[in-house]
């Protein structure tokens, strides 16, 4: 009976560790490649974000050369920039016109918010005046494909790329972007704000809308907390 | 044929069909309803089952003459697991544009009742080649179903085929949206599941 035991504890004891070994083993040989996909990615997005080329016709070191010579990535032992009012951390990048780094071209941050079904994460790149957007990309998402994953796609992002309004509207019940089917009359205001929704992905269109108006007014908050103390010092 | 003769072929033949684990054992539904609205996450997701189940057979009959009874069902699923895992991770290195759809769904093939139900319904009990063939039966006659299913709802709702556009696309095409939701899966799935019981039960008729 006790022997009868013993074999099965052992036996569990032998499988388990003989297959935890196999799966760690694996995990640590494909760890490198993994990571330098995630890498790829990443350097892809902010290509992209930047309108600095495109990102599908682009080769994996192309993609790596635009970053390396056009943006300026924070240095490891930058802080991030951190609105007062929420606490919100954003992560900052400089896109320049010339190699030298000299002229700045946009500057781009990360957001992050609640989407239909879970986060959706990303990338929103503004001009150097924080005014109008210069493009955006959605690097992470769980809506439904076909529907509100295509944020995703041109159809949602092209439009960013054309110079969007996004200031803090003067009218207190207004977003800084507005998603819509239904365009605002040309020529005021809320039409240059104004980016089309996608038919039949509603919840997602509208919780874009909220993420970016949130994402905006807390890094503006924290832009300009960030920059006065450099002021104070000046 | 003298491997459909074998236990292995005999598995293997009707698993793909007569016993396919969707439309005969309703088995594997949830991932049936999720993926299927896009081939290529369709395909990624039936290579990943099949090699799961194949391999998962195979190792499951390997141990099953030193497995104890009382932890049999606990060493199927840590097999399983780490198949899972190797998936994952393959997907992930290899295909990571997709990864971020289908990785939800990777995981959860551990918990899918095909690979559960073939090891304890035949490899507990039948040896390793025989399993792996009832396993690769099984994976590729849930791999059927489902692209019999995903290849009618990405033309529709997407009007595209592996992510490629359909001849003249603009012109005629217009988005069915419901069968991009998973409703649309659940229309195509009775479908699919009424022809195949039919057809399996014409052919019985016939034969009787």
């Amino acid at each position: 009976m006790l022997q009868g035991r013993l074999y099965t504890v052992g036996f569990m004891v032998v499988v388990a560790c003989a297959f935890t070994a196999a799966v760690a083993g694996l995990s640590i040989v494909s760890k490198p490649v993994i990571a330098r996909n995630e890498r790829l990615l990443e350097q892809r997005a902010y290509v992209q974000v930047f309108g600095l080329g495109d990102v599908s016709k682009l080769s994996v070191d192309e993609a790596l050369s635009l970053v390396d010579r056009f943006i300026a990535l924070p240095a490891a032992d930058t802080e991030p920039l951190v609105d007062p009012e929420t606490g919100r951390e954003f992560t900052v990048l400089r896109a320049y016109e010339d190699e030298s780094k000299e002229t700045l071209k946009a500057i781009a941050f990360n957001f992050r918010g609640l989407g239909f079904w879970a986060p959706i994460e990303g990338w929103l790149a503004l001009t150097p005046d924080l005014d109008r957007s210069v493009g955006i990309v959605i690097t992470r998402h769980s809506e439904t494909p076909g529907l509100g994953g295509r944020v995703q796609e041109p159809i949602f992002t092209k439009p960013f790329e054309s110079g969007i309004l996004v200031t803090p509207p003067e009218d207190s019940g207004s977003t800084c972007i507005i998603v819509s089917s239904t365009p605002p009359p040309e020529g005021t205001e809320k039409a240059e704000r104004h980016i089309d929704a996608i038919t039949g992905a509603t919840q997602t269109c509208m919780a874009m809308e909220t993420i970016l108006d949130e994402s905006l007014r807390a890094f503006r908050r924290a832009w300009d907390a960030g920059r006065k103390p450099i002021e104070d010092a000046i | 044929m003298a491997f459909a003769k074998t236990v292995g072929g005999e598995a293997f033949i009707k698993n793909l069909w007569q016993e396919n684990p969707v439309f005969r054992q309703v088995l594997g539904i949830c991932s049936t309803l999720a993926v299927t609205n896009l081939m290529t996450n369709t395909l990624i997701m039936c290579a990943g089952l099949t090699f799961t189940t194949a391999l998962a057979g195979l190792t499951v009959s390997l141990l099953r003459n030193h497995t104890p009874k009382q932890v049999r069902m606990m060493v199927q699923v840590l097999i399983i697991a780490a198949y899972v895992i190797v998936v994952d991770r393959a997907i992930k290195a290899y295909f990571p544009e997709v990864y971020p759809f289908i990785g939800p769904y990777v995981g959860l093939i551990i918990t899918n009742c095909i690979i559960m139900g073939r090891c304890e319904a035949f490899a507990t009990k039948n040896p390793p080649l025989a399993s792996f063939l009832d396993g690769l039966g099984a994976g590729l006659g849930y791999s059927l179903v489902l692209m019999a299913i995903a290849v009618v709802r990405e033309p529709m709702g997407f009007g595209t085929m592996f992510g490629i556009d359909l001849p003249a696309r603009d012109v005629w095409w217009h988005s069915w949206t419901i069968m991009v939701m998973p409703p649309g899966a659940f229309f195509m799935l009775a479908l699919v599941s009424w022809f195949g019981i039919a057809m399996t039960n014409r052919k019985r008729e016939e034969a009787n």
